[in-house]
C-alpha cells in the first residue's frame, strides 16, 4: 500500500477527521494514478469505493436512449462514489480520467467508519446535493423523461430526509404529498397491519408517484428497513415550479401512470398470509411470508419424495469449495402438501434477497451486490463480527474458523482418492468438522481483519451459487434432480412448472 | 393423505427419461434379431459368430457408459474435473453481465431489434471477457405487450452434464447390459471366464435392481419417518445439546463431575442410576440441569441413530454392488483380452 502524503489531511474533507479515523486513512486508503483515457467506473457497474482527485479530473458520461451525454465533471480536491459506497448502488454513470489523474481510494469499509464523522458526512452530502444529485435525479424512473434544465429547476426543491431503523415514512391511506427516492437504506411497503407485503424500495428505487396521477392515498405503510437516507419532493413542488408548463406536469402524470401498471403487472410477488387459499398449512406460510420469503429471489428446495439422502449434493459444495466448508445445509423449513402428505424442505441456502439485511448491518463492507445480483462476500473485509448471520431472516450465514497466521484464505485440503469410497472412506482421514477444529489456532494465531484494530473471529460463510464455475454444485450433482433451485411463491402456489409439487 | 411408500410415492423421476426409450430399444432390437433370425443366445450349437460379436461389443459400450457415470461422478468429487478449471475471475462474470444488460436496454429501447443481432452480441459480450466458456445466452421473446421484444437469458453451461441424466444412463444402459450379457453369453453357468463373468455380471445387476427398488420408495418411507425430526436436524440439535452439556458441566461441583461423566455411558440403568446420585447429592447445584440435558441428548442421539440406520439400510445394496462392479470391470477387461488376444 502506498503512503499517504500528510497534504491528504490538509483536505477540508478531512481535516478534522479524529486521530483514530486519520491511522485508518493511513493504513487503509490507497493512491491509484490513471493514465489520461482511462475508464475506471462503467455506468451500472458496481464501484462501492469513494475517490478524492488529488490531482487531474474526471468527467462523468451517461448512455441514455443510445446517446451518450456528459453529466459533468470533478477536478482536484473533488469525489465521488459516495452512493456507492453507502448503498451498494451500481454507478450511474461512466467515469472517464480527462489528464493523468490520481486519486485518493477508500474501500466501502473505510468510507463508512469515515462517514461517522460529523465534519466529513456534512461536506459529503453536501457535495453530493451540488454535483451527484442531479445525476441521482436522472435513474429516476420518474424523471427521466424531463430534461436537465426541468431537473435543475426542482433540484433546489429536493430534501434530504435521514430515518432510524423502524421510522413509518408514510402510513397506509395518508394523502400522498411527497415522491419518495430512496438514496441509502431500504424501505419496506406493506398494508393490512403489516399482513400483506407489497414491496420493498432500495437505493434509486422511488415511491409516491401516484401523487402525480392524482391518487391521493398511500396503498400501504412505507417503513424503513434499516437507517435510511431519501431525497423528498412534494408534489406541491411540480405545480409550482411547472405552473407555466402544463406539458411537463402531464409528461410527469402520465410517466407515473406508467410506472403504477407496470407495478401492477408485477404483483406475482405479493400475497397475503391472511389469504390461506393453498393447501398447505398457515403455520408453513407464516413461516415462509413472515420471514419475507418473498423478497428473495429463489430458493434451494428439495423434493423430499426423490432426494435418497446420498449427500451428493453436500459433498459437492464441499469440493467446489477450497476451505472444505459446505455453504449448504439441509437443515431448513419443511413444507407438507395437506392433501397428498407431498414434502419439499427450503433448504438453508442464500435467497440473495432483494434487500438484503445481512448487507445493511454490515459495518465493514464485507457483504456487497454483484451485477448478477447475487449478495458475495468481500473476504479480506470481514472481521467477524457476526452482525450479518444475527441479521439474516434466514438463518444461512454460519462462522467459519480464521484463517490461521500468515494466511489469508484457509488452505485447501484436497480429498484423497480413499476417502471418497462410501461407508469406510471416513476411515482413511479426519471428517471436515475435525479439519475445521483443527484451524482454529491459537488466540495468539488468529488474523486480524482488515480494518486494523478489529480482531477477526472468523469468517463468515454463505451460499455463493458456485461463483465463476459453469453450475450451482449441488443442482448440477444430484442424481435424482431432487434438489432444485426456485421462487418459494411457486411452492406454496403450486406454480411450479418443473414438476416438483403435484398439481392440486 | 398420501400412503407413503405406496404407488402414488414412488420416485418416479428415476424413472421419467430418454435414456430408458434408447436402452429399451437396443435390447428390443438385439432381441428381434434373434426371433427373426432364430440364432441361440451364446455359444449354444448353431450359433451366429455376429450375433455373438455385436452383443459383446453392445454390452461393453453400455459398461464403457455406465463406467463414464462412475468416472464423473469421482472426479467431481476429488475435485479434478476439468469443469473446475473453467472457473473465471468473478470480476470478468460481472463485466460481461454489465454488458448484457447494456444489451437488454438497446432491445428495450428498440435500437436492437432482430434476434439474431441479439445472440450474437450477447454471445461477443461473453467471449470478450472469457466467460463463455460457463455462460451460454439464450433469446427468448419477450412476454406481454410492454415487454421488450426480446430476453436475454444466461445459463450455468453444464459442460458434463447434469448428474441426473449420467444416473438414469447408469440405470438404463445397466440394465440392458444385464440383458446382453444374457444374450451374448447364453445365461450358462458354466466353469470358467465365462461362467463368472455371468455370475458377476447377475450379482452387480441384480443388486442394481434391489438399489433402484430402495431408490424408488425410500425416499418417501424416509420422509414420512422423518416427520418430527430430520437426521439433518437431529445432528444440528446433538451438536448443539452437546455445547450446552460442555458448558453444565462447569456449574457442577468438582468432585461430582467424574461421577456423572461415568454415567453417560450408561446404557437402560442411566434413568436410575442418574436418580440416584441425585438423591445422593441433594442441593448439588447445576446437578438437575445437567442430568436434563444429558438425558435430552441421549434421546436425541438414540433417534439420530435410529435415522441413521434407516438411511444406511437405504445405501446398503451398494456394499455388494460397488466392489462386485470393480470385480465385473477386472473380469471383463481380462476376457476382452483373452478374445482379442487368443
Amino acid at each position: 500500500m502506498a503512503d499517504i502524503p500528510q497534504e491528504v489531511f490538509a483536505l477540508p474533507l478531512f481535516e478534522k477527521l479524529n486521530p483514530k479515523q486519520k491511522k485508518l486513512v493511513e493504513s487503509e486508503a490507497s493512491l491509484e494514478v490513471c493514465p489520461a483515457d482511462t475508464v475506471f467506473a462503467h455506468q451500472s457497474e458496481y464501484l462501492a469505493r469513494f475517490c478524492v482527485i488529488l490531482q487531474g479530473g474526471v468527467t462523468m458520461y451517461r448512455k441514455e436512449g443510445g446517446e451518450t451525454k456528459v453529466l459533468g465533471a470533478f477536478g482536484q480536491k473533488d469525489w465521488f462514489g459516495e452512493l456507492g459506497a453507502l448503498s451498494n448502488q451500481p454507478e450511474p454513470a461512466t467515469l472517464r480520467a480527462d489528464t493523468r489523474t490520481t486519486f485518493l481510494v477508500c474501500e466501502q469499509a473505510l468510507f463508512k467508519q469515515l462517514y461517522k464523522n460529523k465534519h466529513f458526512k456534512g461536506l459529503v452530502d453536501e457535495t453530493y446535493r451540488r454535483l451527484s444529485l442531479s445525476v441521482h435525479l436522472r435513474v429516476a424512473p420518474i424523471f427521466k423523461s424531463l430534461s436537465p434544465a426541468e431537473l435543475r429547476a426542482i433540484e433546489s426543491h429536493v430534501s434530504m430526509v435521514e430515518y432510524d431503523k423502524g421510522r413509518v415514512i408514510a402510513e397506509e391511506g395518508g394523502e400522498a404529498d411527497a415522491i419518495y427516492l430512496v438514496r441509502s437504506g431500504a424501505v419496506s411497503c406493506t398494508k393490512d397491519g403489516g399482513k400483506s407485503i407489497l414491496g420493498y424500495h432500495m437505493a434509486n428505487s422511488s415511491f409516491g408517484e401516484r401523487a402525480l396521477t392524482g391518487q391521493k392515498a398511500w396503498p400501504g405503510t412505507y417503513e424503513t428497513m434499516a437507517p435510511t437516507a431519501v431525497l423528498k419532493v412534494s408534489v406541491s413542488v411540480f405545480r409550482d415550479v411547472f405552473a407555466q408548463e402544463p406539458r411537463v406536469l402531464d409528461v410527469l402524470a402520465r410517466t407515473a401512470g406508467f410506472i403504477i401498471a407496470e407495478e401492477m403487472g408485477e404483483t406475482t410477488g405479493v400475497f397475503d398470509i391472511a389469504h390461506d387459499d393453498s393447501a398447505f398449512s398457515a403455520d408453513e406460510l407464516e413461516v415462509m411470508v413472515g420471514k419475507q420469503s418473498v423478497k428473495g429471489g429463489e430458493a434451494l428446495v428439495i423434493d423430499m419424495h426423490s432426494c435418497v439422502r446420498c449427500n451428493a449434493c453436500v459433498e459437492a459444495c464441499v469440493s467446489v469449495h477450497d476451505d472444505r466448508v459446505p455453504r449448504l445445509s439441509k437443515t431448513g423449513t419443511r413444507v407438507v402438501h395437506k392433501e397428498t402428505g407431498h414434502t419439499v424442505t427450503l433448504a438453508t441456502s442464500c435467497y440473495n434477497c432483494e434487500i438484503p439485511e445481512c448487507m445493511m448491518a454490515c459495518e465493514y463492507g464485507a457483504i456487497r451486490r454483484d451485477v448478477q445480483g447475487l449478495i458475495r462476500y468481500v473476504w479480506d473485509n470481514c472481521v467477524g463480527c457476526q452482525m450479518c448471520s444475527t441479521a439474516c431472516p434466514y438463518g444461512v450465514i454460519s462462522m467459519t474458523p480464521p484463517p490461521r497466521a500468515g494466511e489469508t484464505e484457509p488452505s485447501f485440503q484436497r480429498h484423497w482418492f480413499l476417502q471418497t469410497i462410501p461407508f469406510i472412506g471416513k476411515r482413511f482421514g479426519g471428517s471436515h468438522r475435525a479439519d475445521a477444529k483443527k484451524d482454529e489456532g491459537t488466540s495468539e494465531e488468529k488474523a486480524v481483519g482488515k480494518l486494523r484494530g478489529v480482531e477477526s473471529r472468523g469468517k463468515a460463510i454463505k451460499c455463493d451459487l458456485c461463483a465463476g464455475l459453469p453450475f450451482e454444485a449441488c443442482v448440477y450433482n444430484c442424481p435424482t434432480q431432487a434438489i432444485v433451485r426456485i421462487n418459494p411463491e411457486k411452492v406454496l402456489t403450486g406454480r411450479d412448472s418443473r414438476g416438483l409439487l403435484p398439481k392440486h | 393423505m398420501s400412503d407413503p411408500g405406496g404407488r402414488r410415492d414412488l420416485n418416479r423421476r428415476l424413472f421419467q427419461s430418454w435414456h430408458g426409450a434408447i436402452a429399451g430399444a437396443i435390447v428390443l432390437s438385439f432381441v428381434g434379431w434373434m426371433l427373426a433370425t432364430g440364432v441361440p443366445a451364446g455359444r449354444e450349437p448353431g450359433y451366429d459368430r455376429t450375433f455373438l460379436l455385436a452383443t459383446g461389443w453392445a454390452t461393453l459400450a453400455l459398461f464403457l457408459v455406465v463406467l463414464l457415470h462412475v468416472t464423473r461422478k469421482y472426479v467431481h468429487k476429488l475435485g479434478i474435473s476439468p469443469e473446475f478449471r473453467m472457473r473465471v475471475p468473478i470480476g470478468e462474470l460481472e463485466r460481461a453481465e454489465t454488458e448484457l444488460n447494456a444489451i437488454r436496454r438497446q432491445v428495450a429501447g428498440g435500437t436492437l431489434t432482430d434476434r439474431g443481432d441479439v445472440l450474437r452480441a450477447a454471445k461477443t459480450a461473453l467471449r470478450r471477457h472469457g466467460v463463455h466458456k460457463i455462460l451460454r445466452v439464450e433469446i427468448e421473446p419477450g412476454d406481454g405487450p410492454n415487454a421488450p421484444a426480446w430476453r436475454v437469458l444466461a445459463h450455468p453451461t453444464f459442460p458434463l452434464g447434469k448428474m441426473f441424466h449420467w444416473m438414469h444412463a447408469h440405470l438404463f444402459y445397466g440394465l440392458a447390459a444385464g440383458v446382453l450379457v444374457f444374450l451374448h453369453g447364453g445365461g450358462a453357468l458354466q466353469a470358467g471366464l465365462g461362467g463368472v463373468l455371468t455370475v458377476l455380471a447377475l450379482v452387480v445387476v441384480g443388486s442394481g435392481l434391489v438399489g433402484i427398488w430402495f431408490w424408488a420408495t425410500g425416499p418417501a418411507r424416509m420422509t414420512a419417518d422423518e416427520r418430527d425430526l430430520s437426521a439433518e436436524k437431529a445432528f444440528a440439535l446433538h451438536e448443539n445439546l452437546e455445547r450446552k452439556v460442555r458448558a453444565a458441566y462447569d456449574d457442577v461441583d468438582e468432585s461430582l463431575r467424574a461421577e456423572v461423566r461415568s454415567l453417560e455411558d450408561a446404557g437402560e440403568d442411566f434413568a436410575a442410576r442418574a436418580k440416584a446420585l441425585l438423591a445422593k447429592s441433594a442441593g448439588a447445584s447445576g446437578l438437575t440441569d445437567l442430568f436434563a440435558l444429558l438425558g435430552q441428548r441421549r434421546r436425541v442421539a438414540a433417534e439420530l441413530r435410529r435415522l441413521m440406520r434407516r438411511r444406511s439400510r437405504m445405501h446398503a445394496w451398494r456394499v455388494l454392488h460397488i466392489p462386485v462392479a470393480i470385480v465385473l470391470a477386472a473380469a471383463v477387461v481380462v476376457h476382452l483380452v483373452s478374445v482379442l488376444r487368443y
